[in-house]
């Protein structure tokens, strides 16, 4: 009996060692790991992503004021918004029309990479003086093209002078019709050498054989480059696209430099007018709707980039 | 069909010379294999003929035009790639067809064709996959297909097969051909591998240094290699190559340090004087092995080092004058490592060779 009661004391023991034991998996273990080293990004991610976001789509739906407390608004924001302000509709037809920079931006680089990816003398040189725009500062960008296109002292008017186009200088950044396209220009100016780099690395990753293969298959250089060069670029593509719009929406210290938004509100882009919202007019509140919308409104666009892409943008490998 | 015409073939990139010069004729409908180690110059050879490297002097010829000037899709040819190089963004049957599309505008035809080339490879049934969801069997046979679609003057393969595990080459060598009889074109097969060069050729071209060693059927180049370089080359394990020198004190033969063996009256005439250096061939093949003390006058005593039982028969490894040697033999003759035995070579199938220069004698 005595025998019986240890053995079954010591089978306890051990079903509780084992219990443990299975408890504390080598994958759990591993899960703790990988949170505790993921942690810091987490919590900052949380304090000045999440955080923020949160207590903006709770702003957007109440009066608020630093003078006054907090009212429940409901959709009072969203109603002005869409109904009664012209501002945010020009702002966000201009904010789409700057997205149209991105493709530009894109073709051309497209046209650039292949050109300095041929075996052209001194073609590093060439990567490097179109690369040389994208480190500089956006300021800095704002203010060399302010200088390029002003009026009386701007490089443009003086060369459409010199050669005879024009008798009057065109004041691009005052103008309502050119303003918006002379900053869509100063901002696929500094971003087109990223753009390069990348659609380089993509064409980079294609192998040769490909078009080894291709030229023995009949296809001329045209069709090369229309048949597999571009749908395999297609990652690289998606994500000067994704990088291009995210630029359309943040672009506010190059208009900021270059024209404030103005003349009127024909460069106001939406992170522009938000920013004036809140901090010219302080109106945090109606900010904070235009933000919320702006937020979901590019969320959206990324997910359909995204999935046109097939999910691999930015992709570089292929897979053979 | 064509026949392919090369006559002083040669590549230069700056100082260095790959190809030194070949001259090469290719039959209509024969199946020839360039063979040899890395950087010998054979896929820069079949670079050449497929327009993929601009020729640096000499003519290549398929049917009856000089084609040294012509761009890759002038030359009717088809290749088929070491890693495929199959487009990763289309199907199966776009793979297929994507060569057909410049040359045929009926789309029936198109369709046609490339249904025909799928049910000899067995493709059938996946035409609407991307090559990412093919094993690397089936996307070595649709870069055939991809060549047998377009019915070329002349098929090219550059290593075809050098990316498939043992078993998977084995089989696709046999469709390989499988595919040369039954379309009956020219075939320039580039490969690394002599059993791939040895069970697929009509003709075998060895190259060595940028230079064609030796052209001949399998059997003339296994049987009587013209150098020494090439019967190390070929065969696996390769011929037995034994420094000797020609003895005629007595009656003519060669000897390795104390041992000897005679010389047939056809090998005396060509060994050349008394004390010259040679070097002796002999395939593992043929070697009889005889008992620890046998009174046969030809016959090597060694010592087996190593026994390597490969079912079909049984490898032992031993040392002869300075050098290992290699004996194949039955596998119900059961030897034991370390075991003295007496090794009697086939004396009809020694090949003499020059010491000095590696060539037969």
């Amino acid at each position: 009996m005595a025998i019986a009661a240890q053995g079954t004391s010591a089978g306890r023991t051990a079903g509780r060692a084992g219990g443990a034991r299975s408890w504390w998996t080598l994958r759990r273990r591993r899960a703790l790991f990988l949170f505790v080293l993921l942690a810091p990004s987490l919590i900052i991610f949380l304090l000045y992503r999440l955080i923020p976001l949160g207590w903006n789509i709770v702003l957007s739906f109440e009066h608020w004021s630093l003078a006054k407390p907090a009212r429940f608004a409901g959709l009072y924001h969203y109603e002005e918004m869409f109904l009664y302000d012209d501002v945010f509709w020009e702002a966000l037809r201009n904010t789409l029309y700057f997205m149209l920079s991105a493709v530009a931006g894109i073709v051309l680089a497209i046209g650039l990479a292949v050109l300095v990816n041929a075996r052209i003398r001194g073609r590093n040189v060439y990567r490097t003086i179109i690369f040389m725009s994208y480190p500089l500062m956006v300021v800095a960008v704002g203010i060399i093209w302010r200088w390029i296109y002003d009026e009386k002292t701007g490089l443009i008017n003086y060369a459409l002078r010199s050669v005879g186009l024009i008798d009057q200088p065109i004041a691009f950044l005052e103008s309502f019709s050119t303003a918006l396209l002379a900053i869509m220009v100063a901002a696929v100016w500094q971003i087109i050498g990223l753009y390069m780099i990348i659609i380089i690395t993509g064409m980079k990753s294609i192998p040769g054989h490909l078009y080894e293969a291709a030229s023995i298959d009949g296809a001329n250089r045209w069709q090369q480059f229309y048949r597999i060069t571009l749908p395999l670029l297609r990652p690289s593509i998606f994500l000067c696209l994704m990088i291009g719009i995210i630029m359309s929406f943040t672009s506010f210290d190059l208009v900021f430099v270059m024209t404030n938004g103005g003349p009127g509100h024909a460069t106001e882009l939406l992170i522009t007018y938000i920013y004036k919202t809140a901090f010219n007019v302080s109106k945090l509140d109606y900010a904070a709707a235009l933000t919320v919308f702006t937020f979901f409104m590019f969320l959206i666009l990324a997910l359909v980039i995204n999935r046109f892409s097939g999910g691999e943008a930015g992709q570089v490998e292929i897979s053979e | 069909m064509a026949e392919v015409r090369i006559a002083g073939l040669r590549k230069r990139y700056g100082s260095v010379e790959a190809v030194r010069g070949i001259d090469l004729d290719i039959a209509d409908g024969e199946f020839i294999v360039l063979v040899g180690a890395s950087g010998c110059g054979k896929s820069t050879t079949l670079r050449m003929i497929a327009g993929l490297e601009e020729i640096s002097d000499g003519e290549i010829w398929i049917g009856d035009r000089l084609v040294n000037e012509l761009p890759s899709k002038e030359r009717d040819i088809a290749m088929v790639f070491q890693d495929y190089a199959l487009y990763p963004h289309m199907s199966v049957y776009d793979n297929i067809s994507f060569g057909l599309r410049y040359r045929i505008s009926d789309r029936a035809e198109i369709k046609r064709r490339v249904e025909q080339a799928a049910e000899i490879l067995g493709l059938t049934p996946l035409l609407d996959r991307k090559p990412r969801q093919l094993s690397g069997g089936q996307r070595q046979r649709v870069a055939m297909g991809r060549a047998i679609v377009r019915d070329p003057l002349v098929f090219l393969f550059d290593e075809p097969l050098s990316n498939l595990d043992a078993k998977l080459r084995v089989q696709m060598r046999t469709e390989i051909k499988r595919l040369h009889n039954r379309v009956r074109t020219t075939f320039v097969h580039v490969t690394h591998d002599q059993v791939e060069a040895m069970t697929l050729a009509d003709r075998i071209v060895l190259m060595r240094n940028g230079e064609i060693e030796q052209i001949g059927t399998p059997d003339e180049i296994y049987s009587t290699p013209k150098t020494a370089y090439v019967a190390s080359f070929i065969g696996a394990p390769p011929m037995n190559l034994i420094p000797a020198i020609v003895d005629r004190s007595a009656k003519p033969m060669v000897r390795f340090g104390e041992v000897s063996l005679p010389l047939s009256d056809a090998l005396s005439a060509r060994a050349g004087p008394d004390g010259r250096k040679v070097t002796v061939g002999l395939r593992p093949e043929h070697f009889v092995t005889l008992g620890p003390r046998s009174g046969a006058s030809a016959s090597l005593p060694i010592k087996v080092d190593v026994v390597e039982p490969l079912g079909s028969d049984t490898l032992l490894f031993f040392s002869l004058a300075g050098v290992e040697g290699i004996a194949r033999v039955p596998p119900e003759q059961a030897v034991r490592q370390g075991e003295r035995m007496m090794l009697e070579p086939n004396l009809d199938r020694i090949v003499l060779f020059d010491a000095e220069t590696g060539k037969a004698l």
